[in-house]
């Protein structure tokens, strides 16, 4: 997918920037700021969310989960504005962000954690459905849903856990039945905060396989401490530091970038 | 296949609940008392759903039971005898004001949603109890009649019972049938995790409140069968404690599982009824029997029950 990724160098000096070509945006940002009280948690952010995996890093605290809050209506920006497609989404509820197609997942395990693993992609699947608001009919009889659900769970590997209550699955699983959660959704566009945090060294390479092929189907915008996972798997990062885009490119520059190690380094 | 010998048993299961309580009646210490636990049943169902399954606590539906109750009885009384208009008028106000109440509460979560339905409850109540014209105060409303019904002569208690049972058994049915719903899965959902249900979509709160109106609307039926078996409407029915009592009743029974909180509506009234032959405190016996249920099984009969297999 870093073909799609056509590199600019900008001749002001200042900043890098790498345009997608206008027409692969899918997402994109401008101005975008955040305040928390005397904190500016994200400060005129510009994102552009092409195909593949964009990956957002950044130290602790640099405003990355803010920033997919912002993105998803789980926070209303001060200024600037988020636009999907062409249509400016930021003010919208979380819901009416999801119905358009941009799915997420969450930093702490977010599932329905009394229901079986079969039933939370079930219900995430059904959420498509205006059938959902039918209080009058059974929910087996839409068939289409359970089908579309069994292949959900059979690509993030878990067609076998499907009668397992939720709650009592593997860590490591419970971040795939996240992911899967927000596949159901048939998104285009998924945002996935740290999916491999707190996983298992083998789990973490399933995941990671599972987002490379989540991204050879959608663009996928990931979150991730782990800056070995962020290099190998990444189209193009963009470096938050202190609510500020402090660097974007595509992996190669990212790293050799002098301002990134500092902040790096300096950060921890 | 499993699917099938479940459905078996579940028909099994509905059998005999039906033959027991066709028979009830004849084995109750009364009949009146009888119809008494059918309506309380229903009431207690009802309330499962915003609770057990949206996981909302109101401390308002004795609002929704009261005003069924009322708007049943007023009618009656002032307007016209006909049992079916009179629930059709009681169903109505109960509906419209779980609509207001729950619009005005929805948006708040936790205990503030719990205080903010029972602001409401309490007006109505003081409302009820200032109106005099209308509702009789505090001597709640007389002399609500029982018309004949077609052919079917309400007077006598056992004729009641055997209608209140055909219109409690095909709500219960129905209830059944919404918490199975899709509706009624993403009711679970949201119970489970707010955040979620909203990123996947559902317009979390807008499917609470139509889970409150379908729960207010049940809870005004049970009212409203409430005012002709007791002839009656006493202002108690809009108190805080009728509130409380179907909370005791669905945590007692095990909520989230619409059998359970039958089964407590059930054990609470017969045993209330048997507790009170012996002493006038048998609110404290039966506060100890709540704090067992919270603290000693957790999950109330139905977990007991399940524990047991």
């Amino acid at each position: 997918m870093a073909t799609a990724i056509d590199q600019k160098h900008c001749h002001s000096g200042v900043t890098v920037t790498h345009a997608i070509s206008h027409d692969d945006v899918i997402l994109s940002t401008e101005n975008l700021t955040k305040h928390f009280g005397a904190l500016t948690a994200i400060n005129g952010v510009n994102l552009r969310i092409g195909p593949g995996v964009h990956s957002i890093i950044g130290p602790n605290g640099a405003g990355k989960t803010t920033l997919f809050n912002l993105l998803t209506g789980f926070l209303a920006p001060d200024s600037g504005h988020v636009s999907y497609r062409g249509e400016r989404i930021s003010g919208l509820p979380p819901y009416a962000i999801s119905q358009r197609g941009v799915a997420r997942s969450f930093q702490i395990t977010s599932i329905f954690a009394e229901l079986s693993v079969f039933e939370n992609v079930r219900v995430a699947v059904q959420s498509r459905l205006k059938a959902s608001y039918n209080f009058l009919i059974s929910h087996r009889s839409l068939k289409d849903v359970e089908r579309k659900t069994a292949e959900i769970l059979s690509r993030v590997g878990l067609e076998n856990w499907a009668d397992t209550t939720a709650k009592n699955l593997p860590y490591g699983l419970q971040r795939c039945l996240d992911i899967g959660i927000s596949l159901a959704t048939d998104p285009s566009l998924v945002l996935l905060d740290e999916p491999t945090s707190g996983v298992s060294r083998e789990d973490t390479t399933n995941i990671l396989q599972l987002i490379a092929a989540i991204s050879r189907r959608l663009p996928v915008v990931l979150i991730e401490h782990n800056i070995d996972i962020v290099l190998s798997i990444s189209d193009m990062i963009t470096v938050l530091y202190q609510g500020v885009v402090l660097a974007e490119g595509p992996p190669a520059q990212v790293r050799d970038d002098e301002r990134v190690q500092e902040a790096y380094l300096g950060g921890y | 296949m499993t699917e099938n010998t479940s459905s078996r048993s579940r028909a099994i299961l509905i059998g005999a609940l039906l033959a027991m309580a066709v028979l009830f009646p004849h084995i109750a210490p009364y009949q009146a008392l009888a119809s008494e636990v059918l309506i309380f049943a229903l009431f207690a169902v009802s309330y499962d759903l915003v609770l057990g399954y949206a996981g909302m606590l109101s401390f308002g539906h004795a609002a929704f039971f009261g005003l069924g109750a009322y708007g049943t009885g007023i009618f009656l009384v002032k307007m016209y005898p006909s049992v079916p208009l009179g629930l059709l008028t009681g169903l109505a106000v109960s509906t419209l004001a779980a609509l207001f109440v729950g619009y005005a509460s929805i948006r708040r979560r936790g205990i503030y949603f719990t205080m903010v339905t029972l602001a409401f409850a309490q007006m109505f109540y003081f409302i009820a109890f200032k109106w005099t014209g209308l509702t009789g105060g505090d001597d709640g409303l007389q002399g609500v009649p029982r018309p004949q019904l077609g052919p079917l002569d309400l007077g006598p208690e056992i004729n009641l019972y055997y209608f209140v049972l055909v219109l409690v058994a095909v709500s219960v049915a129905l209830i059944f049938r919404v918490v199975n719903s899709p509706f009624g899965k993403t009711l679970q959902a949201l119970r489970e995790n707010h955040n979620r249900a909203m990123s996947i979509g559902y317009d979390v709160d807008r499917f609470r409140l139509i889970a409150f109106i379908i729960s207010g609307f049940f809870s005004g039926l049970a009212g409203g069968l409430y005012a002709l078996l007791l002839h009656f409407v006493p202002l108690s029915a809009l108190h805080w404690s009728t509130s409380g009592e179907v909370v005791v009743m669905s945590i007692t029974g095990g909520m989230g599982t619409l059998v359970g909180p039958i089964l407590g509506a059930v054990a609470i009234i017969l045993l209330r009824d048997v507790i009170s032959n012996y002493t006038e405190s048998w609110n404290l016996v039966m506060g100890a029997i709540f704090m067992a249920a919270v603290l000693g099984f957790r999950g109330g009969i139905m977990g007991l029950l399940k524990w047991r297999r």
